[in-house]
Formats: structure tokens, C-alpha cells, sequence
């Protein structure tokens, strides 16, 4: 459909051998910002790594279409290549491996000279002293919050067409948490991209003012609408009785 | 033996006779060193370090040699069995000697009390083999309070097809001296079949600071032999840190240092690139003789193709309050490369902390795919894992020197991923 950046159709994935995604179908159009919420081990983190293309995330039905082209079977690296980024929930703590090391990285991607000074700023932004963490192992001995921050900022020195941003809120005291959506809001603006927030809760929905949001149970979408319509209706219900309700009522938007 | 003293005739027979024990080496395999042809000296000369062969100068310059002496106080470069050039700087402080140590035998009778104390003679038949056929080394000797900015560069060049290379260094830092040497070991790229032999002493006086740097280059079919002994006063510091760039027949080191004096320390680097058929066997040992003595022994390995490395490390406390920490780490890169990690404690005294991580791994496929998601190719995230994993980073360095030395590491990883 023309207008969709991403564009994914009845996609099933598996990992080792278990199918976990059931037949996703979504779209993102640039500048909107939709929300996936789900309970533990409904999916979401398997969604974020199919979008990347991580090769223990097997898609065997379905595909993933990127502004028009068929990306399903491209690598990580041409993904990245043609604007999509993900911030991972729970990244590695790579010893030896500095921060200024991967950021240099992301904006070689866009740039040919690899001046930090504006990778320096929105580590600034977000909270981290560049002076401080530059130098510092990627995420070894990172609390919560500095990990999340770190990701956000990697993501965006990338500067991409789409970002998906794997539960950027877990673990993150109530100041973080405003910090990190009200920079992701910013940028998402700025970058004129498309975002993909996967999240448990509520809490960062007010400070990102998302399009649309999703409900992901059992690997599939069970209801979409503006947050207005559903988030109240999710809270009194709960993951299970709210996904029941939807599946039985057709409630996708 | 002209113009030598007594003491020094009589040593270099006690050392003959020891070498036809041929006692062999702890670790390692054992090299046959009739095998090969002691290079001696013939008289060759430079005036300059730009009159070397453009491709030793290449050569040398790998490994951390500077042959403009820009940043030195003092330069050693030894040519197969000849000193060809030694050199003071003009800013060199007055309290530093530099000399071929067969010259300053015959001129300083004291040198007999550090001939083969620090490191025993009788350790194996490479100390004999060295203390009988010693042709030359560097006399390093840095008076008391004498505090040399500038690092002195050793290098130690061989080119003779078939030869064994035998230099026996002493280094002698009086009480409240500094200094930094940095050596540069390599061979000629027709150098085919050669061998080194060496045998390093180090005095550290009290609160005096020594940081030794070595880099190594060989061939392929280079069979290396250094030994390193070291004794450390009250409050002196002694840093040692090797680098391994090339790949190399065998090579078995472990040098080993008695810390003397109250509140001593050593610490160790190794680095350690295992590439090819290498057999790399590299130990550090330290032996805590006195009350507040500390050490650090931290191997990096990463090992690659065929290559054979095993780290070894020993701490040994005998006095109280003495604190210890060994570390060896190997990254396996290749499915035919072997690592071996042996660490071992010691302890005679209940008031000793030591502790020990060994770890031999290889690079997770997920923290490739992470980086990878930042938009480095596959080989440029296990360039960039390798170099983070050999940790340049050598406490104790000036910031020039530090530069320099991190530098030819990461040319040298990225050139052999």
C-alpha cells in the first residue's frame, strides 16, 4: 500500500523450532508513532528481531516489506543499511568494546567523516556526560536506565527512517522514564521517522502521544486503536481477559 | 677472552660446563641449540639509524623503534652479534649510562654482584647457553634520583640465516630513579631458521619505578627463548608489559620476580597475538617476599589458525599483607586454535589475599549480531571485539609512548583478522 514505510503482512516467525509470532499484519507510515503492548512472552521482543533480521529468528510465513521492498530475506546489515534500528531491550556488556567505539559506528552510517559532536550532544540530551561514558565499556556496569539511555542514543546518532525501540521504559525510575519518552518524541519528530515502541505498560504512552496502539497476545495483534480507546479498557481487564474480550468482539481498529 | 676480568673468564666457564647438563625448560618444547650458529660480532657500525637497510628499518619500526630517536633518551640497536648503534640523546638526563654490557664488564668490576643474580644460571641450559656465549646486551644503568623522561629503545634486529642471537641485558635502577625501556625484538624477512636466546636482569632500587615494554616480531620459523628474572626493593615498582605481534616457531617465556622490599610491586601485560602454527607459552611469575608487596598479572591471548597458546601465572606470598591478582584470558578464533590457561597461588601466610580468573572463550554470536545493529560488518565487529579483548590500555605509560604502542597493536590485529 503506498504511504506505508513499514509494511508487515501475516507474519509467523519461529525460534528454535516454536512458532511465536501467528500471523502478524501491521503498517507504519513516516512521522507515526504506534505502541506495541503485550504481556511477558507474547511476542514482542521476537517482533523486534524479525524487523532486524536476526538469523535465529526464523520467518516462515508472511513477509516484511520496507518502503515497498521486499526486505524478508535481506541480512542485518542491508536492513541497516536502509534505515531501520532497533534498541534492544536487553543489550550485551561487551568488555573492551567502548560506547564511543559503536557510537563512531552509527554515524558512519550516515556520514562519511565521523565527527561525534552531535552524538555527543544527544548522549548530553539523554542524560549521559559524554566525559564519562564515551570511554566506558558498552553497558558493563551500566544501571537500568544508563543501559536504556545508551540504546536511545545509539538509535538515534543512526539517524533512521524507522526506529523500533524494544521496552525503552523497563527498569527506569519515574525521571528517566519522562526523560527517555520526551527524547524519543523529539527525535522521532526531528528525524521525521517512523517508531515502533514496544512496551509492558502504560506509564511512557502520555509522553510519546503515539498514532495508534497494539495489543499483541499469543503472537498476533488482538486489538488496535488510539490509546483514548484502549488503554483504560486493557488496565481494568488485564492482558488475558482484555485479549479474550477482543478476539471474541473483533476489536481491531 | 682479552681484556676481560678474572671473575668474568671463570663465570663463562662455570656456564660451559653447565650447559653440557642440558638441563631443559620447565614448560615449552625443547630446542636442540647446537642446531644453530651463535652470531658474533664482526665490527659493524652505523652513524646513524637511517644508514639501516630500508626493509630492517621497516622491520625495527613494527616494533616500536624509532629510527628518527624523536621521544627517546637513548637508543640500543643490535645487528645479529654486533652493537652497530648506541646512543645517548642530547636531552638525556646526566645520571643514565647506556653501554654494551661485554664493554661495561670490563670496565666496572661491581658488575659481578648482578652477573646472573636476578635470573639463576642454573635455571636451564638457555641461562647457561647465554652465560656462556653472550655476545653483547644492554647495560642499562640509571644513577640514584635520576628521573628519565624520555623512554631508552632497545631493539634486538637479526638477519643471519641459521644464527642464534645470545644478548644478556642487565638494567639497574638505583634507589628514587624512573625510567621506561621499550625493546623491540624482530627478525629480517630472509632471516630463514633462526633462533634467540636471551637473558634479561632487572635491579629496582628503592622507590625506584621501571616500566618495561617489550614487542616481539618474528618469522614463522623463529624459535625464541627469553628469560627474565627481576628483584624489587622497599617501595620500588616494576611494570612489565610483552607483546606478541607476529607468529613464530615457539616461543616459552616466564619471567620471574622477587619483590624484596616492603610495600614492592610488579605488574604484568601480556598481549599476546597467537597466529598461524605458533606455540606461545607465556608465564609470569611473582614471588611476595615482604610485607605489603603487590602484584597484578593480567594475559590477553587471542589465538588464531593453528596457533598453541598456554598462559601460565604464579603468585607465591610469604610475608603478610601481601596482595596478589592474576588473570588469564584467551580468545579462540579459530576452530583448530588451543589455549591453555594454568593459573596457580601460593600462599605461606594466613594474611595473604590472592585471587585468580582464567577464562578461555569465544566471541558470542549475540554480541556480534549487536554490533552488528549498529552497522558494523561482521568482520569489523570481531576486529573491534579482538582489539577491546587485548585491552591496550598499559597503566604506567606515558601518554606518547602509550599511543605509540596502541597504535601497532590495532595495525596489527586489524591486519591479521
Amino acid at each position: 500500500m503506498q504511504g506505508a514505510l513499514l509494511r508487515i503482512e501475516d507474519l509467523h516467525v519461529e525460534v528454535s523450532g516454536r512458532l511465536v509470532l501467528n500471523g502478524i499484519w501491521l503498517e507504519l507510515r513516516r512521522g507515526e508513532t504506534h505502541i506495541i503492548m503485550g504481556p511477558n512472552a507474547s511476542g514482542k521482543t521476537t517482533l523486534a528481531m524479525a524487523i532486524l533480521g536476526h538469523p535465529a529468528y526464523k520467518v516462515v510465513r508472511g513477509r516484511l516489506l520496507f518502503d515497498g521492498m521486499d526486505i524478508t530475506h535481506l541480512s542485518t546489515t542491508e536492513r541497516i543499511r536502509l534505515g531501520i534500528s532497533v534498541a534492544f531491550q536487553n543489550p550485551p556488556a561487551i568488555r573492551g568494546v567502548k560506547l564511543g567505539d559503536l557510537l563512531a559506528a552509527c554515524v558512519r552510517l550516515r556520514r562519511s567523516d565521523e565527527d561525534l559532536g552531535p552524538a555527543c550532544d544527544l548522549l548530553r540530551e539523554i542524560g549521559l556526560d559524554p566525559r564519562r561514558f564515551l570511554s566506558r565499556d558498552i553497558n558493563v556496569g551500566f544501571s537500568g536506565g544508563e543501559k536504556k539511555r545508551a540504546e536511545i542514543a545509539q538509535v538515534l546518532a543512526m539517524r533512521p527512517k524507522l526506529m523500533v525501540l524494544d521496552e525503552p521504559d523497563s527498569g527506569v525510575d519515574i525521571d528517566s522514564l519522562k526523560l527517555i519518552g520526551s527524547a524519543i518524541r523529539k527525535a522521532a519528530r526531528e528525524l521525521g521517522c517512523a517508531t515502533l515502541v514496544i512496551t509492558h505498560y502504560r506509564h511512557i504512552v502520555p509522553y510519546i502521544r503515539p498514532t495508534l496502539v497494539h495489543v499483541l497476545y499469543g503472537g498476533r495483534i488482538v486489538a488496535s486503536g488510539r490509546p483514548s480507546e484502549l488503554l483504560d479498557k486493557l488496565e481494568e481487564l488485564g492482558y488475558s481477559r482484555f485479549a479474550e474480550l477482543a478476539m471474541k468482539e473483533g476489536w481491531r481498529a | 677472552m682479552k681484556g676481560f676480568p678474572e671473575w668474568y673468564v671463570r663465570r663463562r666457564s662455570v656456564a660451559l660446563r653447565l650447559l653440557k647438563r642440558n638441563k631443559p625448560s620447565r614448560h615449552g618444547p625443547d630446542l636442540d641449540l647446537s642446531a644453530y650458529e651463535v652470531a658474533l660480532p664482526e665490527g659493524a657500525r652505523l652513524t646513524d639509524l637511517s644508514e639501516l637497510p630500508s626493509e630492517a628499518l621497516g622491520t625495527v619500526q613494527n616494533v616500536g623503534v624509532r629510527s628518527d630517536e624523536r621521544y627517546r633518551s637513548g637508543t640500543y640497536l643490535q645487528y645479529d652479534g654486533d652493537v652497530v648503534y648506541l646512543a645517548l640523546s642530547s636531552r638525556a638526563e646526566p645520571g643514565l649510562v647506556v653501554e654494551n654490557i661485554l664493554e661495561a664488564v670490563r670496565r666496572r668490576e661491581w658488575l659481578r654482584r648482578f652477573w646472573f643474580r636476578a635470573c639463576p644460571i642454573t635455571l636451564d641450559k638457555f641461562t647457561a647457553f647465554v652465560g656462556a656465549h653472550e655476545t653483547a646486551g644492554a647495560f642499562i644503568w640509571c644513577r640514584a634520583g635520576t628521573r628519565v623522561e624520555e623512554p631508552v629503545q632497545v631493539c634486538l634486529y637479526m638477519e643471519k640465516k641459521g644464527s642464534v642471537q645470545v644478548p644478556h641485558n642487565i638494567i639497574i635502577l638505583e634507589p628514587g630513579s624512573s625510567l621506561h625501556v621499550i625493546t623491540g625484538c624482530a627478525t629480517a624477512p630472509s632471516c630463514v631458521r633462526s633462533a634467540h636466546v636471551a637473558c634479561t636482569e632487572i635491579y629496582v632500587g628503592r622507590k625506584a619505578e621501571f616500566t618495561w615494554t617489550m614487542i616481539h616480531a618474528w618469522r614463522p620459523d623463529t624459535h625464541v627463548r627469553p628469560r627474565t628474572g627481576a628483584i624489587v626493593e622497599e617501595g620500588g615498582r616494576l611494570m612489565l608489559n610483552y607483546v606478541l605481534l607476529s607468529p613464530v616457531a615457539s616461543i616459552q617465556f616466564y619471567p620471574t620476580v622477587i619483590l624484596l622490599g616492603r610495600g614492592a610491586s610488579v605488574g604484568f601485560r601480556n598481549l599476546i597475538l597467537g597466529l598461524r602454527h605458533s606455540i606461545v607459552d607465556a608465564g609470569s611469575a611473582a614471588v611476595l617476599n615482604a610485607e605489603g608487596a603487590r602484584s597484578e598479572i593480567m594475559s590477553r591471548a587471542l589465538v588464531k589458525d593453528e596457533a598453541d597458546v598456554r598462559l601460565r601465572g604464579r603468585l607465591w606470598a610469604r610475608k603478610p599483607s601481601v596482595r596478589g591478582h592474576l588473570e588469564c584470558r584467551a580468545l579462540l578464533l579459530g576452530e583448530q586454535a588451543r589455549a591453555y590457561a594454568y593459573p596457580s597461588l601460593r600462599a605461606d601466610t594466613r594474611e595473604a589475599e590472592l585471587t585468580h580468573e582464567a577464562a578461555i572463550g569465544r566471541i558470542a554470536e549475540e554480541e556480534l549480531f549487536y554490533l552488528m545493529s549498529r552497522g558494523l560488518t561482521r568482520d569489523e565487529a570481531v576486529a573491534l571485539m579482538s582489539k577491546g579483548f587485548l585491552d591496550t590500555d598499559i597503566p604506567g605509560l606515558p601518554p606518547g609512548l602509550r599511543a605509540e604502542i596502541e597504535e601497532l597493536v590495532e595495525a596489527t590485529v586489524e591486519h591479521a583478522l
